[in-house]
């Protein structure tokens, strides 16, 4: 599937708190706590179920100033580490 | 107006967190160790208790602890009584207090603000309180920092500070020390500068770990992020709070100053972490 067609959304039982630039992510189900960098705090706060990865790649690439290439790896990676978490899944437009 | 229990020469009575605890027990022994063990809490008189335990040794020596909706809980030796106690208080100031955030974490005044040290069992919370005390730090818990989401102040919780290793030689055991088989029981009347009795804002929280073989003590600075993380992990009744406690987490790592510690000598430890509360002043 191509990145313009995918969406990443949280799971059920995810509780998030932004603390500065970052962010926390309470998995209520699993009881485990994750703590997000700002980059990818940045990328989760785009996450509305609207937004394709493709689009979240754009505004980084512009947020950060950035080649969209670049931009794409780094938020494919740090969804599919998100997803790897179970705290994300991913279903197509 | 409901009767006021004096306080009589079989009964202990304690006030914490505005809980009012009444223990009775015939037991003279016990009642020494009872009260070595919460002298700072101690109260003359309480209108109702809202815990009220009786305690009774049996000819064979253990020591069973009654509460009304506890199923009896019998301990072997005194060390044992003395954490199926303290255990049962923790959880009923829990459900009692639900307004406060319970850390595991010891607590300290030092020049009206406060410190916290948080950590999990055996990660030097309580030695390292001990060597603070030591270095001008008053004291307010080694185990339990309630605060309250709304100001942001912790609020004490001093029970006598509980070693479960014998000190370094330079921090030495007071006389009239506590020892049970479990652990060390240092009396608040011990402290040399005494027990901080009201809630204070915390100005820096410490993440404590002690490194044996670490020659001297260490620090980092940490984020909020890192730090509610970490705060998070060491609270006990995060499910009472919304946002499952996380929100409480992360307003505490933003309104302090947070540091992993490594602690190592133990003199050198307490001046470390006083010159953080000096610096962050």
């Amino acid at each position: 599937m191509k990145d313009d067609n995918i969406i990443h959304t949280p799971v059920e039982g995810i509780v998030v708190e932004k603390v500065g630039n970052e962010a926390l992510v309470l998995d209520t189900a699993r009881g485990k706590i994750h703590q997000l960098n700002s980059t990818a705090a940045y990328i989760w706060s785009l996450l509305d179920g609207v937004r394709s990865d493709h689009d979240i790649a754009q505004m980084v690439s512009s947020e950060f100033d950035i080649d969209l290439e670049t931009a794409s790896k780094d938020v494919r990676t740090t969804l599919q580490v998100l997803t790897e978490l179970e705290v994300l899944k991913a279903t197509g437009r | 107006m409901k009767p006021t229990e004096i306080h009589s020469d079989e009964t202990v009575l304690l006030k914490t967190l505005g809980i009012g605890i009444r223990i009775r027990c015939k037991d003279s022994g016990l009642r020494e160790i009872l009260t070595r063990n919460f002298r700072a809490m101690q109260t003359k008189a309480i209108v109702e208790p809202d815990l009220d335990y009786t305690v009774e040794r049996t000819s064979s020596g253990s020591i069973t602890l009654h509460r009304d909706g506890l199923l009896p809980v019998r301990a072997r030796m005194e060390g044992e009584f003395v954490y199926n106690l303290e255990h049962d208080v923790v959880i009923e100031l829990q459900r009692r207090r639900r307004d406060l955030y319970f850390l595991h974490a010891a607590a300290l005044e030092f020049n009206g603000k406060g410190l916290i040290l948080v950590a999990q069992s055996g990660h030097g919370k309580s030695t390292t309180a001990w060597g603070l005390v030591h270095a001008g730090f008053r004291y307010m818990s080694d185990e339990l920092a309630p605060i309250a989401p709304s100001s942001l102040k912790i609020h004490p919780y001093p029970h006598a500070i509980c070693l479960k290793k014998i000190p370094p030689q330079s921090h030495p055991l007071p006389g009239n020390v506590v020892r049970t088989e479990r652990a060390f029981h240092i009396p608040t009347t011990s402290i040399p500068t005494g027990v901080w009795k009201r809630p204070i804002p915390i100005q820096v929280a410490c993440f404590v770990r002690y490194d044996p073989q670490a020659r001297t003590p260490s620090v980092d600075s940490i984020g909020p992020g890192e730090a509610g993380a970490r705060l998070y992990a060491n609270a006990l009744n995060p499910l009472a709070h919304r946002s499952s406690g996380l929100t409480e987490a992360a307003r505490i790592a933003r309104s302090c100053r947070s540091f992993r510690v490594s602690t190592a000598d133990l003199r050198q430890s307490a001046e470390l972490i006083q010159k953080l509360m000096t610096e962050e002043a």
